[in-house]
C-alpha cells in the first residue's frame, strides 16, 4: 500500500498556490468575454495566395467605420478580426477591403442577444450550482465518524468550486491576456460537465472513506489511505480513457474545438488530482483540529 | 448438497439467459450498422442478388445524417420583428405571416433545405449552402411583392397551349424542365416559341402600393368567409377599368411572384373595394388576409445575428473531428484490452456496440450533428468505458478476496452500480440545465450527451454483462490470470 496522505501539507500548499494565482489572473486580466456574451462581430478569412503584412490590413481596415477592432493572424494563410460593431453592411465592407480573402467564418450579434445569452448563461450555471449541492446534501447525509456529513459535503464543494473550477477560469483569463482566447459559452459548458465530473470522483472517495470507517476503523489517517488505495486505480483509470479521447479531439479534432476541449482536458485532469489528493488531505485537516 | 445443486442449476439458467441476450444483442447490434451504412448493404444485396438465383426486393432506408450549418456550410440568421405597433392578439399571426412569406422566400434560393422559424418575436433563418450571405441577407429584406394579374386573351392562351404542345414534342420534354440552353435551340425552329414559356396571367399594374387594408368578412347569406380588399383613389380607379373590361375572366393575387389566390370577376367593382371568395375555408381566408396585408404593409424585420460558415471550414471540421473520434476511440480499446485483458476485450466489443447504438439513434431520431455535438460523442465514449472500469475494479477486488468467477461477477456489477448512477445521472441533469442555454453549440452537445449517456448505461449494464456471464461455467472462467 502507498502512502498517499504523507504529502498531505504538499498538496495543500500546492492547491493553495494554484487558487491565488488564479485569483490574481481573474483581478489583474479580467476576462475577454466572447462575442456571444458581449455582442460584436467576429470574422475570419483565408488567402489562397500570400496574406498581406498585418499592419497593412489593420490600417486599411481602420479606414472603415468600424469602432474599436482587433486583427490577429490565424494559423499560416489567414487573419481573425473582431470588433464591437455590428452594423449589417460591415461584413461587405470588411470583405471588399480584405481583397483576395475568402471567408471562413463569421458571426455577428447583437448586443440585445448578446445580454440574452449572458443572462442564459448566468441561470444555467446558478441552476447547476444548487443541483450540486443537493446532490452532495442527499450523497453526504448521516455520515457519522471523526468528520461529520456537513464536513464531507462543504470539503466536497470547496474542492469543486474554489479549486477546479477557480483554476481553469484563472487559466482562461490569463489565456485571453496573453493570446486573446476569449472567454466563450463553450468553456462555460465544459466548466459544467468537468464540475459533475469531479464531483463524482470525490463523492466515490468518500463513498468509501466511510464504508471503511464502518468496516475496519482505526485511525482516520489510515482508513482515509486504505481507501484512496483502493479507489486510486480506478479514478486514474476512468480519467485516463476521458484524456485518452479528449487529448484525440484537442489534437487532431480542428481549431475550432480547441480551447472548449482544452477547458475540458484541464478539468478532468483538476477534477482528478483534487479528489484523490487535496479532497482527502482537507479532511484530514478537519480531523487534526477537532 | 441440494443447495450446491440448486447452484449449478442457477448458474446454467443464468448462463442460457446470457447467451440469448448476447445473440439478440448482436443481431440489433448488425442492424444498427447495416442502418448507419445502408448503402453498403444495399449494394451487396444487389451483388447477391445478380450472382444467385434469389431475388431479396428488400433494401435498407436510406437516410442521411443531419448535419448542422458548422458541419456544411451555411448561414444563420436571426431577425427581430418590431411588433409595437401591431394589437398584441395579432401578434403569433403576424409573425406566421411573415415566416409564411420568408419561406417563400428562401425557397426560390434554391438551395438544400432551409428552416425558418417563429420564436416569439423573432424570426430564425437557417440556409444551408448559402455561399454569399449579404445577397441573401438582402433578398429577405426586400419589401414583399404583391400584384394583381389578369388572365390573357382567348386567342393568346390558345396560342400558349398550341406552343407549349409543339416545343414540348420538339424536344421530348415537359415545360417546366426545359433549360435556358434549350430554349436558345429553339430560335429558328418554332416560330413565336416565347409563348411556351409565358405565364396565363398578364401584368396589370394594380399591385400591393395600392392596398390599403384587407379583412376577413362572412357573406351574410350564406355565412361563407370571404377577403374584403379596400384600395386606396388611384388603385380603386385601375379596379374599376379593370374589372370593367374583363368581366367573367380570372384575376390572380400574386405574392413574391407566386400564386396565393385565383378568382372570377363577376362584375365592374366600383369604390375601391373588393372581395375574394370562393371555396376559402376561415383558416384560408385569413392566412390570405394576412399574406396581403404583409404584401402591403409588412412587419418591420432588423437583423440581430447572423453566423456564417463557408463549406470548405465545414467539412474540414468534420473531417478532422470524425478521425480525431476514430483515433480516440481505438486508443481506448487500446488500453482497455492492455489493462484488462480479457475483460477489457469484452468491454471493447460493448464499446463498438455502443458506438453503432448511438450513430443509428442519431439517424432515428433525427438529431442535427453540430462540431460540438460531435465532441459530445466522442467525450462520450470516453465517459462510456468508465461504467466498465468501475465494474471491473470491483470485480477485480472480489476475485482477489478469493470469492468464485460467478460471485465476484454478480458483485462487481451490483456494487458498483451505485457509483455508475450518480456519476451518469450528474452528467445528465447538467446536460438538461445546459438546454436553457440557446445556442445551438449548447443544445448541440447538450442532446447528444443525453442521448450517449442513456445508451451507455444500456450498453454498460446489460450488454456487458451478458457478454462476461456468456462464460460462466466455462474453461476460461477459471483461468484467473485472464480476468485479473
Amino acid at each position: 500500500m502507498i502512502n498517499l496522505t504523507k504529502h498531505k501539507n504538499k498538496y495543500l500548499i500546492f492547491s493553495g498556490v494554484l487558487v491565488l494565482a488564479s485569483i490574481l489572473a481573474i483581478v489583474i486580466f479580467g476576462f475577454n468575454l466572447g462575442i456571444e456574451l458581449d455582442g460584436g462581430s467576429v470574422l475570419e478569412v483565408e488567402y489562397e495566395e500570400e496574406r498581406p503584412p498585418i499592419d497593412e490590413v489593420r490600417s486599411a481596415l481602420a479606414d472603415l467605420d468600424m469602432g474599436n477592432f482587433q486583427v490577429q493572424e490565424l494559423e499560416d494563410d489567414g487573419f481573425i478580426i473582431r470588433t464591437t460593431e455590428t452594423r449589417e453592411d460591415l461584413y461587405g465592407e470588411v470583405m471588399t477591403v480584405l481583397e483576395g480573402a475568402t471567408e471562413r467564418e463569421f458571426e455577428s450579434i447583437g448586443p440585445a442577444v448578446g445580454e440574452e445569452l449572458r443572462n442564459m448563461t448566468i441561470i444555467a450555471m446558478l441552476l447547476a450550482s444548487v443541483l450540486i449541492v443537493i446532490y452532495i446534501a442527499f450523497a453526504f447525509s448521516g455520515a457519522s465518524g471523526p468528520v461529520s456529513s456537513w464536513q464531507y459535503g462543504v470539503t466536497a464543494t470547496i474542492v469543486a468550486f474554489l479549486h477546479d473550477v477557480l483554476i481553469i477560469v484563472g487559466v482562461f483569463a490569463a489565456l485571453g491576456h496573453f493570446l486573446g482566447v476569449q472567454f466563450t459559452i463553450p468553456i462555460i459548458v465544459a466548466l459544467l460537465t468537468t464540475l459533475g465530473y469531479s464531483l463524482n470522483d470525490t463523492v466515490v472517495i468518500f463513498d468509501r472513506i466511510r464504508e471503511n470507517i464502518h468496516k475496519a476503523g482505526g485511525r482516520f489517517e489510515k482508513v482515509v489511505n486504505s481507501s484512496l488505495n483502493q479507489t486510486i486505480t480506478r479514478s486514474i483509470n476512468t480519467s485516463f480513457t476521458t484524456l485518452l479521447v479528449l487529448l484525440a479531439v484537442l489534437f487532431l479534432g480542428g481549431e475550432a474545438l480547441t480551447y472548449f476541449i482544452l477547458a475540458l482536458v484541464l478539468g478532468v485532469i483538476l477534477g482528478t488530482y483534487s479528489s484523490i489528493f487535496l479532497a482527502s488531505s482537507l479532511l484530514l485537516k478537519w480531523e487534526e483540529r477537532a | 448438497m441440494t443447495l450446491s445443486l440448486n447452484f449449478v442449476i442457477l448458474i446454467k439458467v443464468m448462463k442460457q439467459k446470457a447467451i440469448i441476450t448476447s445473440i439478440i444483442i448482436l443481431i440489433f447490434a448488425v442492424a444498427a450498422a447495416g442502418f448507419i451504412n445502408p448503402e453498403f448493404v444495399n449494394e451487396k444485396i444487389e451483388d447477391f442478388n445478380e450472382n444467385t438465383a434469389f431475388n431479396i426486393n428488400r433494401r435498407v432506408k436510406e437516410i442521411d445524417f443531419e448535419l448542422g450549418l458548422d458541419l456544411q456550410g451555411g448561414a444563420h440568421l436571426l431577425y427581430q420583428a418590431d411588433l409595437s405597433d401591431v394589437d398584441e392578439r395579432e401578434h403569433s399571426d403576424r409573425m406566421n405571416a411573415l415566416r409564411d412569406l420568408i419561406e417563400r422566400r428562401v425557397d426560390q434560393f434554391g438551395i438544400g433545405e432551409p428552416v425558418v422559424q417563429v420564436r416569439g418575436e423573432r424570426l430564425a433563418v437557417e440556409l444551408p449552402g448559402v455561399r454569399d450571405q449579404d445577397e441573401a441577407i438582402q433578398e429577405i429584406g426586400e419589401t414583399p411583392f404583391l400584384e394583381f394579374k389578369i388572365e390573357r386573351s382567348d386567342e393568346d392562351l390558345q396560342k400558349i397551349d398550341e406552343k407549349r404542345r409543339e416545343v414540348s414534342e420538339f424536344l421530348g420534354k415537359e415545360i417546366d424542365e426545359i433549360t435556358e440552353e434549350e430554349k436558345e435551340d429553339l430560335e429558328g425552329e418554332i416560330e413565336d416559341w416565347e409563348f411556351a414559356f409565358m405565364d396565363e396571367f398578364e401584368e396589370t399594374g394594380l399591385t400591393g402600393r395600392y392596398l390599403q387594408g384587407a379583412e376577413v368578412s362572412f357573406n351574410q347569406l350564406t355565412g361563407e368567409p370571404m377577403v374584403s380588399l379596400r384600395f386606396d383613389n388611384e388603385g380603386s380607379e385601375i379596379l374599376q377599368q379593370l374589372t370593367a373590361e374583363n368581366v367573367g375572366k380570372a384575376i390572380a393575387t400574386y405574392l413574391d411572384q407566386e400564386v396565393i389566390q385565383i378568382a372570377t370577376i363577376q362584375e365592374e367593382i366600383p369604390g375601391g373595394e373588393a372581395q375574394i371568395s370562393g371555396n376559402l375555408s376561415t383558416e384560408e381566408a385569413r392566412e390570405l388576409r394576412d399574406n396581403l396585408k404583409i404584401g402591403a404593409l409588412p412587419v418591420p424585420i432588423e437583423l440581430i445575428s447572423q453566423r456564417s460558415v463557408g463549406p470548405e471550414l465545414g467539412a474540414r471540421s468534420l473531417e478532422d473531428s470524425v478521425r480525431a473520434g476514430i483515433i480516440g476511440f481505438l486508443a481506448v480499446i487500446v488500453f482497455m484490452c492492455l489493462y484488462y485483458k480479457f475483460l477489457g476485450l469484452l468491454a471493447a466489443a460493448s464499446l463498438l456496440i455502443y458506438v453503432a447504438f448511438v450513430l443509428s439513434a442519431f439517424k432515428i431520431l433525427g438529431v442535427t450533428l453540430t462540431l460540438s455535438g460531435i465532441a459530445g460523442f466522442i467525450l462520450s465514449i470516453g465517459m462510456a468505458i468508465d461504467a466498465n472500469i468501475l465494474i471491473f475494479s470491483r470485480m477485480r477486488e472480489e476475485l482477489d478476496e478469493g470469492k468464485s468467477f460467478e460471485k465476484s461477477v454478480e458483485e462487481g456489477f451490483r456494487r458498483a452500480w451505485p457509483s455508475i448512477r450518480d456519476g451518469n445521472l450528474t452528467t445528465i441533469l447538467v446536460a438538461f440545465i445546459l438546454f436553457s442555454v440557446s445556442t445551438s453549440f449548447v443544445q448541440g452537445f447538450a442532446t447528444v450527451l443525453i442521448i450517449g449517456i442513456s445508451i451507455s448505461l444500456f450498453t454498460a449494464m446489460i450488454v456487458t454483462r451478458s457478454f462476461i456471464q456468456v462464460f460462466l461455467g466455462s474453461k476460461l472462467a477459471e483461468i484467473k490470470k485472464l480476468w485479473i
